[in-house]
């Protein structure tokens, strides 16, 4: 007994406080059927709501109807459902001080029945896809600083090893996972900045619509993609592959990760902070297998 | 202490107790259906002439199919002879269900009176045969999914899969499903849905039904000779009926001296999401078991 409650106790990790700027983690907005919406057993003749939650346990806030879902991995129209996705009737605070669990809201897509003939039982598998535009904030501490200065010792900082510490990024899917300096000639600092998806579902464009994420031609443009924005330090240029040397441009994961690679000036050494902003669309999604059984009527 | 161990044990039992299949659970397996049996010593292999010959039956439906026909019994000999005449007896059975979580089939015996064999000059041999011919309709298929990108999340959703065993769903009749192959190719405007359906007879009896005229004056005599129509129907739920090679009328003709036969079907399904649906595939046809029994009649006379 007593040891069970050891393990019971064990197991409840207090994930509520945040040690510096961000709460941390990877994750974004979850969606999860409602519980008997629908039950997973019901029988040919029964109409079944069917509802969906999204819980926003990022740090990105979401205003009313940005976040969508859709029901699909059925044949919609034997359920009497449509395909279309539907947005949230409120927002979607993100954790946060004044919100540590995040905002939460169901998605109603009203009431299914299955139209088709049943013989003893059939099993199905519905599926439900959000889409959300999301943000992933990081601000980490970096060290600026001439060629001059590091060999001469008398810089302020350093620019060895991993930059990152807990807390520098905000709990999002799309992670910086890595930030590492390196001094390029006699007064250029280089940042390596490594990008990771680290949720199950996949990375959009930003400016794409969830439509847009379904289509073929459209999907195939535009996922695994993202914007990066560096705000800070100003002059920052950032080596984007499809443009010009810019502070702001797209890049590209590659088996969900990438390395982007940006410059600044240095005449002085001193301590900085590395402000960077990624944003995407993403899209994640659950499924829920349900039996009906033939009616008896 | 006494007490924890046994709600310990309790634990442990409900754990371990098995679920059995609920009621409404599809009954599914091998191509099965009527299994005819002689009852021991009904009749015996050997008889004597003026003997009377008694003929008992055992009539299992080990299929889905409710047999609602008759069951007859003759012989291969002359009737001048006298002895088994054929004669038939109505024959009733449910098909098979889940009583309790377990494959229950209905079973009855039937018995035939006849005359004895007289007036052998020699000592005989025949053949009795039992045999009963029924109707079955079925419905089987399992569930095929298809996505809009093929070479996109094949481990979800596999652009080529075969589906074989208990993933067929085939409900269990004299002729069911063996396998499924199933291929997802994309085309202008959409993907296009193959599925090569291959159809399992059981080893006991056979397909009996006539064949339309008008396919006899188109195909010929021996054609005719060497197939026996059965219908069959695919649906893929919902998205409406597979176009089917070999299929006319919704009629597809099988060869009598084959177990298996494979039909290609397939359906454009246009721009479709990922979806998992059930195939539907109807069957319906007549079917005909029989069972035999050699039989030696003795000459009394020549016995003396």
């Amino acid at each position: 007994m007593i040891l069970s409650l050891l393990l019971v106790v064990g197991c409840n990790k207090d994930d509520t406080k945040k040690a510096g700027t961000f709460f941390g983690g990877i994750d974004g907005v979850s969606i999860e059927f409602e519980k008997l919406a629908p039950p997973t057993q019901f029988g040919q003749d029964d109409s079944v709501s069917i509802k969906t939650i999204l819980k926003n346990k990022g740090e990105f806030d979401l205003q009313t109807g940005k976040a969508k879902a859709r029901i699909f991995g059925i044949n919609l129209n034997n359920f009497g459902l449509t395909s279309d996705y539907k947005g949230t009737e409120g927002s979607l605070r993100a954790r946060g001080e004044f919100s540590e669990q995040g905002g939460e809201q169901v998605i109603d897509f009203g009431n299914a029945r299955y139209n088709q003939i049943i013989v003893n039982s059939q099993d199905f598998t519905i599926r439900a896809r959000v889409c959300y535009p999301y943000q992933t904030k990081a601000l980490v501490d970096v060290c600026i600083t001439p060629l001059i200065a590091k060999e001469g010792d008398k810089g302020v900082c350093t620019i060895d090893g991993q930059k990152i510490k807990e807390s520098d990024i905000s709990s999002a899917p799309v992670q910086v996972t890595e930030v590492t300096e390196e001094i390029r000639g006699s007064d250029q600092v280089r940042f390596n900045i490594g990008i990771e998806n680290k949720g199950k579902g996949n990375v959009f464009l930003p400016d794409t619509t969830c439509e847009q994420t379904e289509e073929g031609a459209t999907r195939v443009a535009m996922v695994d993609k993202l914007e990066v924005d560096v705000l800070n330090p100003s002059e920052v240029q950032c080596d984007f592959r499809t443009s010009e040397l810019s502070s702001r441009g797209i890049v590209e994961l590659n088996g969900g990760k990438t390395v982007l690679s940006c410059f600044t000036t240095a005449t002085d050494s001193y301590e900085e902070k590395l402000n960077i902003r990624l944003n995407y669309v993403y899209l994640d999604e659950t499924s829920v297998p349900i039996t009906i059984f033939e009616s008896t009527k | 202490m006494k007490k924890l161990w046994v709600v310990l044990l309790l634990f442990l039992v409900a754990g371990c107790s098995q679920v059995g299949p609920r009621m409404g659970e599809k009954i599914t397996g091998n191509p099965d259906g009527l299994r005819i049996e002689f009852l021991q010593l009904q009749p015996p292999t050997i008889i004597r002439e003026n003997q009377d010959v008694n003929v008992g039956l055992k009539l299992t439906n080990s299929g889905v199919c409710d047999i609602s026909s008759e069951v007859c019994v003759s012989d291969t000999l002359s009737s001048v002879w006298g002895g088994i005449g054929e004669q038939c007896q109505s024959l009733n059975l449910n098909g098979i269900e889940l009583v309790a979580g377990k494959v229950s089939s209905d079973t009855t015996e039937v018995y035939f009176n006849f005359e004895p064999y007289t007036n052998l000059d020699r000592d005989l041999s025949t053949t009795v045969i039992a045999k009963s011919k029924y109707r079955c309709e079925v419905s089987a298929g399992p569930q095929l999914c298809v996505k809009r990108l093929v070479g996109e999340d094949e481990k979800e959703c596999g652009s080529f899969e075969t589906i074989t065993g208990t993933g067929l769903e085939a409900t269990i009749a004299p002729i069911t499903l063996g396998k499924v192959e199933k291929q997802l190719i994309p085309e202008r405007g959409g993907i296009n849905l193959i599925a090569d359906i291959t159809l399992k007879k059981m080893n006991e009896g056979e397909i009996v039904g006539e064949i339309d005229p008008s396919v006899l004056s188109e195909k010929g005599e021996a054609f005719a000779l060497r197939h026996t129509p059965i219908r069959f129907e695919t649906d893929y739920l919902g998205y409406g009926l597979m176009d089917c090679k070999n299929v006319e009328n919704g009629v597809f003709l099988w060869r009598k001296d084959r177990n298996e036969e494979t039909i290609s079907c397939e359906l454009f399904l246009g721009d479709v999401d990922f979806v998992d649906n059930p195939l539907d595939v109807r069957l319906g046809y007549e079917y005909e078991n029989l069972n035999s029994l050699s039989l030696s009649i003795s000459d009394v006379d020549r016995q003396r």
